[in-house]
């Protein structure tokens, strides 16, 4: 145990996700040696942070204004919708450089056994977006697990009577893999989402 | 689901006494995994009802990864064959092999899947000391989960018939027939949870409920088994009855499940 300031920061560093008591340590001592100018720096950051970012109005992504750069942006696709469990998956997805529709974010994804809901996640503000006909195709892109799968079976099942077109991201081998070291699972997977090569239509 | 069968008979693992891998004490089982949490960057922590050494809680290291080849197969609902080597307070996974995942089937079915969350649940509730032995509640579990996934019978009638089994093999059987405190052979009209089930006129306890005459016969037919009258019973009673069983697994829990609820009943 430190006295005063020094365990306070550890305590508090200790508190993040993934970090543990050596850890929040090893920060806490980083810190006190790093130039005063960056840590003023990380300090403002994460002031900033909780006062000024916000969720956008329209797609729940992570914003510094009323709505979010996507969703104000006039060369996005607005026919293409994909939905997403958190923020960092429109991160992730935008990198892939593929897409070029807007987002809808969840905040999660359905799990009776934690106590989430259909009414907890953001599917309400979904229903909503896909009422006034602009859209004419929902990407669920919820996560490869099983709560992404119910997710998104529960998804589709709401937006079947709306006639739009409704799809999900494909499951399979990675990229840059062996064959033979893939799990039982993903390669079934990969069979189920085969598709035709050699202009057989 | 029928009573006295074993339905995770055919996945048995290999015996494999005392092994050792260089020092460190390992042993291997069927389970399957109740839930899984989210441990610093990749890791997880997976919630396994083993055949043999009951609730166990286990550390995955590296699954969250997607070239982990643990991953898809310590997803909940799962029957896996794994090997553990026993750790100072969790234990961890080194190999897993898939037996049968229930969850891929399960999980495209939004109500047989809310249905399987709550059985996952149940089970781990009613296993609250870790490492104690429960095979009849790991046959339970993976017959539940088999039988939800084999679509013969409305979800909910499974989820119910599972929760009147697994309370009784916990030792708080219901009684839906005879009166719970004097034996007197049933049909007969009131049911408490306090009072352990059906009631006669003489030992009715104050606030006990009188359900619609085939709700207690439903609930008897679920905890023996008898399917055919269970799928001829209509919704009112199926509703009625799913109450009663909330109500009584809630009663001896102390506790609501979370994920009851939120089970979508047709």
């Amino acid at each position: 145990m430190y006295e005063g300031i020094v365990q306070d920061v550890i305590d508090a560093l200790g508190r993040l996700p993934g970090i543990g008591p050596k850890g929040a340590q090893r920060i806490a001592f980083h810190l006190l040696k790093a130039d005063p100018e960056e840590v003023t720096a990380l300090a403002e950051a994460l002031v900033a942070l909780r006062e000024q970012v916000r969720f956008c109005a329209i797609c729940g992504n992570v914003a510094q204004e009323e709505t979010c750069g996507i969703c104000r942006d006039p060369r996005r696709d607005p026919a293409q919708l994909c939905v997403v469990e958190e923020s960092k998956d429109v991160v992730a997805i935008e990198r892939t450089r593929e897409f070029r529709g807007r987002y809808h974010v969840l905040g999660g994804a359905i799990s009776p056994m934690e106590g989430i809901g259909p009414d907890d996640l953001r599917i309400r503000e979904l229903m909503a977006r896909l009422a006034d006909g602009v859209v004419q195709e929902v990407i669920l892109a919820t996560d490869p697990n099983l709560e992404g799968e119910a997710t998104a079976a529960y998804l589709a099942r709401m937006i079947a009577p709306l006639g739009l077109t409704v799809s999900r991201l494909a499951s399979g081998l990675p990229v840059g893999g062996d064959l033979e070291f893939a799990d039982e699972v993903t390669l079934g997977r990969a069979f189920e989402g085969r598709r035709r090569i050699g202009g057989q239509g | 689901m029928g009573c006295g069968e074993d339905p995770g008979a055919g996945c048995r693992p290999m015996r494999w006494p005392g092994a050792q891998n260089d020092g460190v004490p390992t042993y291997r089982d069927s389970a399957v995994v109740l839930r899984t949490h989210p441990l610093g960057e990749a890791d997880r922590i997976i919630t396994l009802l083993t055949r043999e050494h009951g609730r166990v809680r286990a550390v995955a290291r590296g699954v969250r990864r997607t070239g982990s080849k643990f991953g898809a197969r310590l997803e909940p609902m799962g029957l896996v064959d794994v090997q553990l080597h026993t750790g100072r307070s969790l234990d961890s996974i080194s190999q897993a092999e898939s037996l049968f995942s229930f969850g891929a089937d399960l999980a495209a079915d939004y109500p047989r899947w809310t249905a399987a969350q709550a059985i996952c649940e149940t089970a781990e509730r009613l296993t609250p000391e870790e490492r104690e032995p429960a095979v009849q509640q790991f046959q339970l579990l993976v017959g539940g989960l088999r039988a939800l996934a084999e679509r013969g019978h409305a979800p909910g009638l499974v989820l119910d018939a599972y929760l009147v089994r697994s309370l009784a093999v916990a030792g708080w059987a219901a009684s839906f027939a005879a009166c719970a405190r004097c034996g007197a052979p049933g049909p007969h009209r009131s049911f408490s949870l306090p009072g352990g089930g059906a009631l006669c006129p003489a030992c009715r306890l104050p606030g006990s409920a009188t359900p619609r005459p085939g709700t207690l016969e439903l609930l008897g037919a679920l905890l023996a088994g008898d399917w055919a009258l269970a799928d001829a019973s209509d919704d009112r009673v199926r509703r009625e009855a799913s109450g009663l069983v909330a109500a009584y697994l809630q009663w001896h829990l102390e506790r609501q499940l979370k994920s009851l609820p939120l089970v979508e009943r047709a």
